[in-house]
């Protein structure tokens, strides 16, 4: 069983204490902006993480992030109720949304299951784009969503529409996913999980029920996909059936991929890689921006396979490997001369 | 004590007939080997035995019960464990983890106690550890305890699997060809083992190819030919059955 160290918990402690001090050193809205979007994106791609944690590609992620916001906008503008119980509210009804979708199609493996999941993810956006248009609004989606804010009586009042509030909302979430993904992944649950991964047949036979387990996956990342999809809602203000389409799920995946599947901190490494990378320094390229992204992609894929969190084995191996043809050549040189 | 018992157990895959009609029973405490040549449908009754494969029809009872149409898990719960032909391993994990998730059904480690690592899940886990050194030092696995899985040679592969159907402590052990590929010492070794988890208490199905293994260690053989039963007796008197010979080494003509 991995057990987290206490190195692993202060390297996590220090890193948010880092981001905590970002507003010290910049005022710029747009890199609070796009801070925000890393930590939903961290949020998301660690919720996809973790259904491909029981050995799936979850292609209606994106889908289960849009019923999240849909529920969370619909709970607060319909029914007037606080954004802080909207939230998890919101995160809870797409988790249980997920077990009747988790019960048919994860007897599906695979490619069958990715088939399903895709067409499920289409199901989502052309209900939410042509039925009860009073409802969901139709093509053009929701808008005027309100921003979340913290009222104690007259005095404290806490509006989170300018961007470095909303940021700390955004870092303490992130940070609420990781940690409890992480203690999953280092529970005997998480382990159950990676066992499935590895071989379904035989946990299945040394008496794991394997569906149960399988639904509890996904439940557990709809659940983070739904939380996502709820601060998105009310971060960006409007909401509409193509935000949450197959193509969004898209660059999250390649996230994934880039950081490291199966670990709980791949995702989040990739995630802030990846978006770093385009908000910050690709903009300038302008049309050969997503060219550039693409080659970066590859050549990660190539030669790091499993992601940007095996770097520091890469390299340590690397540099063994240099060291032992050195002495190689060094004992060449001694015994030719 | 009948433990397992088959009655008219059929599998057709469209039109082949797999496995025909069979009656067997496994009584507690022996070891009874299931031979027979290549696609003689061996495996097909082990798949459903466990659950893995549904009989056409046919009913098969475990301790009594009806368990047709169980799931491989229940069937495992209820104390029937199997191992694979082909190597099956949790292969990125060590060897230890292996063995714990052989001991999970029973651990009664649930959801929120996992997560919140409570008094109980720290006791379960640390009887789960134990009982799996046990395990090892009892296949001779000890000092490969914290290796992956997939980086052990063959031989030790197949080893870590019986450990970790052993860790799931079934009373019914079923084992597919545990011997294949294992070279003459580990061979003995192995079957010193089969011999030794029977004296233990355990009820044992194996199927395999090395006659000379079977016979020297089962109590009763069925031989199956073509998804019949052609016999069924003690393993010298059913080595001296023509029809058990004809279907290993064809007949003069």
């Amino acid at each position: 069983m991995t057990r987290q160290s206490l190195q692993q918990y202060g390297l996590v402690a220090a890193i948010s204490l880092l981001l905590a001090g970002v507003p010290l050193i910049t005022r710029e809205p747009y890199v609070f902006h796009i801070l925000c979007l890393i930590g939903i994106n961290v949020i998301f791609a660690c919720s996809l993480n973790a259904i491909l944690n029981i050995g799936e590609l979850n292609l209606a992620q994106a889908a289960f992030m849009g019923i999240g916001a849909y529920a969370s906008t619909l709970l607060v503008t319909r029914l007037g109720v606080s954004f802080w119980i909207a939230l998890p509210a919101a995160a809870l009804i797409t988790a249980v949304f997920s077990l009747p979708i988790g019960f048919l199609t994860l007897r599906f493996k695979g490619a069958y299951f990715l088939l399903f999941t895709f067409l499920f993810a289409e199901l989502v956006r052309i209900l939410l784009s042509n039925f009860w248009i009073g409802l969901f609004g139709g093509i053009p989606g929701l808008t005027n969503i309100p921003t979340p804010r913290i009222q104690l009586g007259s005095l404290f009042l806490v509006t989170f529409d300018s961007k470095a509030p909303f940021y700390y909302l955004v870092l303490a979430l992130t940070l609420l996913t990781i940690l409890v993904l992480w203690r999953i992944d280092g529970s005997r649950i998480g382990m159950v999980f990676k066992a499935i991964s590895q071989s379904e047949s035989l946990a299945e036979s040394v008496g794991i029920s394997t569906m149960k387990f399988k639904i509890l996956g996904c439940a557990t990342g709809c659940f983070f996909a739904g939380m996502a999809g709820s601060i998105y809602a009310h971060f960006v203000g409007i909401i509409t059936p193509s935000d949450f389409g197959i193509h969004s799920a898209l660059a999250p995946i390649a996230y994934v991929v880039v950081g490291g599947m199966g670990s709980v901190f791949g995702p989040v490494i990739g995630t802030v890689f990846m978006m770093v990378l385009s908000h910050f320094f690709l903009r300038q390229f302008g049309f050969y921006e997503l060219l550039i992204y693409g080659v970066i992609i590859v050549l990660i894929i190539r030669f790091m396979p499993e992601g940007l969190i095996s770097v520091p084995r890469v390299l340590s191996s690397w540099f063994a490997s240099r060291r032992r043809r050195a002495e190689r050549v060094k004992g060449y040189d001694a015994t030719g001369k | 004590m009948m433990l397992l018992e088959s009655r008219g157990l059929t599998k057709r895959f469209g039109g082949i007939l797999a496995v025909n009609e069979l009656d067997f029973h496994l009584e507690e405490g022996e070891i009874l080997g299931l031979i027979g040549p290549n696609g003689a449908g061996k495996t097909t009754v082990f798949n459903m035995i466990t659950g893995t494969l549904r009989p056409t029809h046919g009913d098969m009872f475990f301790r009594g019960t009806r368990i047709n149409g169980f799931k491989p898990s229940k069937i495992a719960q209820l104390g029937a464990v199997r191992t694979f032909q082909l190597t099956n391993l949790f292969s990125d994990m060590t060897v230890t983890d292996n063995i714990i998730l052989g001991t999970h059904h029973k651990s009664g480690i649930g959801l929120w106690g996992a997560l919140l690592w409570t008094k109980h899940v720290r006791k379960r886990q640390m009887d789960a550890v134990s009982e799996a050194s046990k395990i090892l030092e009892f296949m001779d696995l000890t000092t490969q305890k914290d290796m992956l899985a997939k980086n052990l040679p063959h031989g030790q592969q197949r080893c870590l699997e019986v450990s970790i159907a052993l860790a799931a402590e079934p009373s019914l052990l079923l084992l597919d060809e545990p011997l294949q590929g294992m070279n003459q010492e580990e061979v003995s070794d192995m079957l010193a083992r089969i011999s030794r988890i029977r004296s233990e208490g355990k009820t044992i199905l194996l199927v395999e190819h090395n006659m000379k293994a079977v016979t020297s260690i089962c109590d009763r053989i069925v031989v199956l030919n073509f998804g019949e039963k052609i016999a069924e007796g003690r393993p010298q008197d059913v080595m001296q059955n023509p029809e058990v010979i004809e279907a290993y080494l064809g007949v003069e003509t």
